[in-house]
């Protein structure tokens, strides 16, 4: 007899969660909501190549990605793409990925197509492509609603399930736990892994209210989910709201000019400020004024306070919420204008002044900048970007050159000891400004069939020679 | 016939046994003679250096070797052991111990001199012959001797793998000076471990011929000493006068080998600048990276391998300063003559100090800490480090950061720094200006109020 009562209390404490889910949900129509997401989701197989410290690999990898309007564009998780795309971090040296060499995007019918990759925007790590004109009709656009939800209101989230796996997304429910203000608006939901990225979320009642991304802070700096550094980077629910601002300028360089200052900054805490009796929430100390930039052009010095823009007053007063000041730069895109209230804290006096910057583009990162690759020293020579001088704290005036971006293990220049990171000034006692000018020597080092070239290099702040030899067979 | 065969075999095997174990009872007595000779004069050293790397003021003990070169107690041994020593703490070869202060060291040789208290010590100090490094050969017999992690009075042996290894590049001391610019070094096979820095290595004459320095981690008896001709020089000059004084010009050489046809040199001739530093006597005087020197203060260069570098640098470290000197020189294939008026090197790394209520460790900026940090100048105070946790870690001090301003006010050195340290020590908040990859940042200090326990 008390062994049934056991038996029977079992199975009602085993029922009892089911019974309570059904009871709030018993109107959500799931396979309703899964034919809604599945037909709009896609997978997408990207190949790239990976250079860190002068070596350069393969990587390759499978995100989920959503079709969206315009028709035919796909944006998919690009955290492992956007690697060194952001201008702080696209120096020599720093990990790169270069634009993907090929994208295969596949539907819920399991059809694949090749996508043309367009680009990745640095702050939220979403990548775009799109799909040739002849298959943009197969893949349905997602229709996104901007409802705003509530802490506590139930959602539904997707993942994307391993390879091999049919269907390829799994679906869960789960409640809006948190709002968040700061850095920006997002909505915290439970437990997410890197599994849920780029996934769509939706209501209860079907409505695609937000994607799932990362959420990017201190500098705007977006790292794959693995590197060690992006350990603990919380991961949300971007609004659509603030998803749409994406779309309408998506990360393409043709398309879209990012805008570019020219300062590096620091938070202003308002008690900094007040060591002068400014009065202020916060707002941004230019830390440098890089030269010939439009801050220089426009008069702002190292040293001045940022406090307001375009007549709000700017509440920054952390460094980890800058991302949001170099955001709304980047995004008002080239040939913008902002409108800033300076403070210039002086010896004796406070000036405050009004100042109007004109941005330009953002300089050509790294990965962008013109190379050579030079079979006869086995090395690949670029261009010097902003980032590198900015990197080494070299002035483009006084540093000119170009930078040894990779070489092969066991090649010419490598075994006679020129290093990737090196920057060349001179070769053969020939001054060399770009990769044209040293393409063109080089060629004629071919030409000529000499056995050796004498670079004169920039390594560790000091000048010195390298004797290549190559070989003519 | 065949037993006498066998028996013919055995005698000359025996024979041969017996002539070599005659010479080698003959090495062994070598052997225990040199060691007989300067096993007496080493010396065991217990420094407590003051290290600032973490931010804070720490006393650390550390174990090194030494050898006593005077009958009155001067004792030579590595910089890196006791050169930034507070107190020193001596094992005698009796085991006796006694204190010993610093007469001065030298960071660019690493090397420095102590001298042993011997008031109260009735033993008998026995010092040792410092040899000839130039007579050295390679596969010559070579004696190390001293505390190879911390183990006392500990003998190894081996030979002279190199006479003149010499190392590229900037090698630093754990303080931070570039060192090993000034001399070649001698490689051997004798085990040398931690512990063992600052012995002497020792020939078979029981002389010492250098000074044991490095070791290399993970490589099986690959050894470093300096030699005793560069010790004997150094040691003499810090006896004399604390320190050692070298003069600059601030120039970087590179090896001509390979170079020296494009650069359209003779052969055994000239000195190929590969780097200038900004500002330096060098510069002012018109000389350029690419240009070969031939001809410095009236004596003849040359350095086509890198071994022969050091003698340049010795060349321009013993020049008169402050007064003009004429360097030939070679430029774009002609000789050209240069006046270069060169000017004190002075110190690698200025004094420590910790602010201990601000929560970060600093040093007095030198003329060559500027240089190998690309600053404009030497104004303003170096962070050594600010301490985690604390209140410069917290407001975002890092090492290399130079303060320019506390509270607005122009900091232009340590001493002023130190000042207002000491004035302001019942200030809550404090604003640093610093300058960090030539970038202005401000830095607030938040500091815990004194408390008052009679309140």
């Amino acid at each position: 007899m008390n062994r049934l009562v056991c038996f029977i209390l079992a199975i009602f404490l085993l029922a009892a969660p089911s019974f309570s889910k059904s009871d709030k949900g018993d109107n959500v129509d799931h396979m309703k909501l899964y034919k809604a997401v599945d037909r709009v989701m896609v997978t997408v197989e990207y190949k790239a190549e990976m250079t860190f410290m002068g070596r350069s690999d393969d990587i390759e990898g499978r995100v989920a990605g959503i079709s969206v309007e315009p028709q035919g564009t796909i944006i998919f998780d690009g955290a492992s793409l956007s690697v060194g795309s952001h201008f702080g971090a696209a120096a020599f040296g720093a990990p790169r990925v270069e634009k993907p060499k090929s994208l295969k995007v596949t539907d819920s019918k399991g059809n694949t197509y090749d996508a043309e990759y367009i680009g990745v925007d640095q702050f939220s790590s979403i990548a775009f492509c799109r799909l040739p004109d002849s298959v943009k009709k197969e893949i349905p656009a997602v229709e996104f609603s901007r409802k705003e939800l509530e802490l506590g209101q139930e959602i539904i989230v997707f993942w994307m399930l391993p390879k091999g796996f049919e269907p390829r997304f799994q679906m869960g429910e789960s409640v809006i736990t948190n709002i968040l203000s700061k850095p920006e608006k997002y909505y915290l939901t439970g437990e997410l892994t890197p599994d849920f990225a780029m996934t769509p979320v939706l209501t209860e009642s079907g409505d695609f209210i937000g994607i799932i991304t990362t959420i990017t802070r201190s500098g705007g700096r977006s790292v794959p989910f693995d590197a060690g550094e992006s350990f603990g980077t919380p991961v949300g629910i971007m609004p659509v709201k603030r998803f749409e601002e994406l779309l309408a300028k998506p990360p393409s360089p043709d398309e879209f000019k990012r805008g570019w200052m020219g300062i590096a900054l620091q938070a202003l805490d308002p008690e900094v400020a007040a060591f002068w009796n400014v009065d202020v929430p916060g707002g941004i100390i230019v830390s440098d004024v890089i030269p010939h930039s439009p801050a220089e052009k426009a008069d702002l010095e190292p040293g001045d306070f940022i406090i307001g823009l375009d007549g709000n007053p700017i509440d920054i007063s952390d460094d980890g919420d800058l991302s949001v000041f170099q955001k709304s730069i980047s995004e008002l895109g080239a040939g913008g204008t902002m409108n800033l209230m300076v403070v210039r804290p002086g010896e004796a006096r406070v000036d405050t002044l009004s100042v109007v910057v004109t941005l330009e583009d953002m300089p050509v990162s790294a990965g962008d900048a013109p190379r050579h690759e030079d079979k006869n020293f086995d090395m690949t020579i670029r261009d010097l970007v902003f980032a590198d001088y900015n990197a080494r704290n070299l002035d483009p005036d006084e540093i000119k050159g170009i930078i040894v971006d990779k070489q092969e293990p066991g090649g010419w220049a490598s075994v006679d000891g020129l290093r990737a990171g090196d920057i060349i000034l001179k070769i053969n006692d020939r001054k060399v400004e770009s990769v044209d000018e040293g393409k063109a020597i080089l060629a004629e080092i071919e030409k000529d069939k000499k056995r050796e070239a004498v670079f004169m290099v920039w390594r560790f702040n000091k000048t010195q020679f390298v004797n290549v030899k190559t070989h003519w067979e | 016939m065949k037993s006498i065969v066998s028996f013919a075999i055995i005698t000359f095997m025996t024979m041969a046994l017996v002539s070599t174990s005659g010479a080698q009872s003959q090495y062994q007595e070598e052997i225990y003679k040199a060691r007989d000779r300067v096993l007496p004069a080493l010396i065991h050293i217990q420094p407590v250096i003051m290290d600032y790397l973490t931010g804070r003021e720490k006393k650390q003990s550390v174990v090194g070797s030494g050898i006593i070169i005077s009958p009155d107690g001067y004792a030579v041994t590595n910089y890196h052991v006791a050169g930034r020593s507070e107190r020193i703490i001596c094992t005698l070869h009796d085991r006796e111990q006694v204190a010993a202060t610093l007469v001065g060291g030298d960071p660019a040789t690493d090397i420095a001199v102590i001298k042993l208290d011997l008031s109260e010590y009735d033993g008998k100090i026995i010092s040792a012959v410092l040899g000839d490094s130039k007579s050295l050969q390679v596969g010559q017999t070579v004696l190390a001797m001293g505390s190879p992690l911390a183990l006392s009075r500990s003998v190894s042996m081996g030979v002279i793998s190199t006479i003149s290894r010499f190392f590229p590049g900037d090698i630093r001391l754990p303080s931070g000076e570039k060192t090993g610019r000034y001399n070649t070094w001698l490689q051997t096979d004798a085990a040398i471990n931690p512990g063992n820095s600052g012995g002497p290595l020792v020939n078979l004459d029981g002389e010492v011929v250098g000074i044991n320095t490095r070791g290399v981690f993970f490589a099986q008896n690959i050894g470093f000493s300096i030699p005793v001709n560069t010790v004997k020089q150094v040691a003499e000059t810090l006896i004399e006068h604390g320190k050692v004084e070298r003069s600059w010009i601030g120039t970087h050489a590179q090896p001509l080998q390979e170079l020296q046809q494009f650069f359209g040199a003779d052969i055994d001739r000239g000195v190929l600048i590969a780097s200038i530093d900004p500002g330096s006597p060098a510069e002012i005087a018109g000389l350029a990276a690419g240009n070969v020197i031939l001809k410095y203060n009236g004596v003849d260069v040359s350095a086509r391998f890198e071994e022969e570098l050091p003698s340049f640098y010795q060349l321009i470290a013993a020049s008169p300063t402050n007064q003009e000197i004429e360097v030939t020189a070679l430029v774009n294939g002609g000789e050209k003559q240069f006046k270069i008026i060169p000017r004190l090197l002075g110190d690698l790394q200025g004094t420590d100090f910790d602010f201990e209520k601000w929560g970060f460790t600093a040093k007095a900026l030198t003329k060559q800490m500027a240089i190998d940090n690309r600053l404009q100048d030497t104004l303003g105070v170096f962070v050594t480090q600010a301490a985690a946790p604390g209140p410069a870690y917290s407001g975002g001090l890092r090492r290399g950061d130079v303060i320019k301003k506390v509270n607005n006010k122009i900091m232009d050195d340590l001493e002023q720094l130190k000042q207002l340290y000491e004035s302001l020590k019942s200030e809550e908040k404090l604003l640093l200006t610093i300058d960090r990859n030539d970038s202005i940042r401000f830095i607030l200090l938040k500091l815990e109020k004194e408390k008052n326990l009679d309140e």
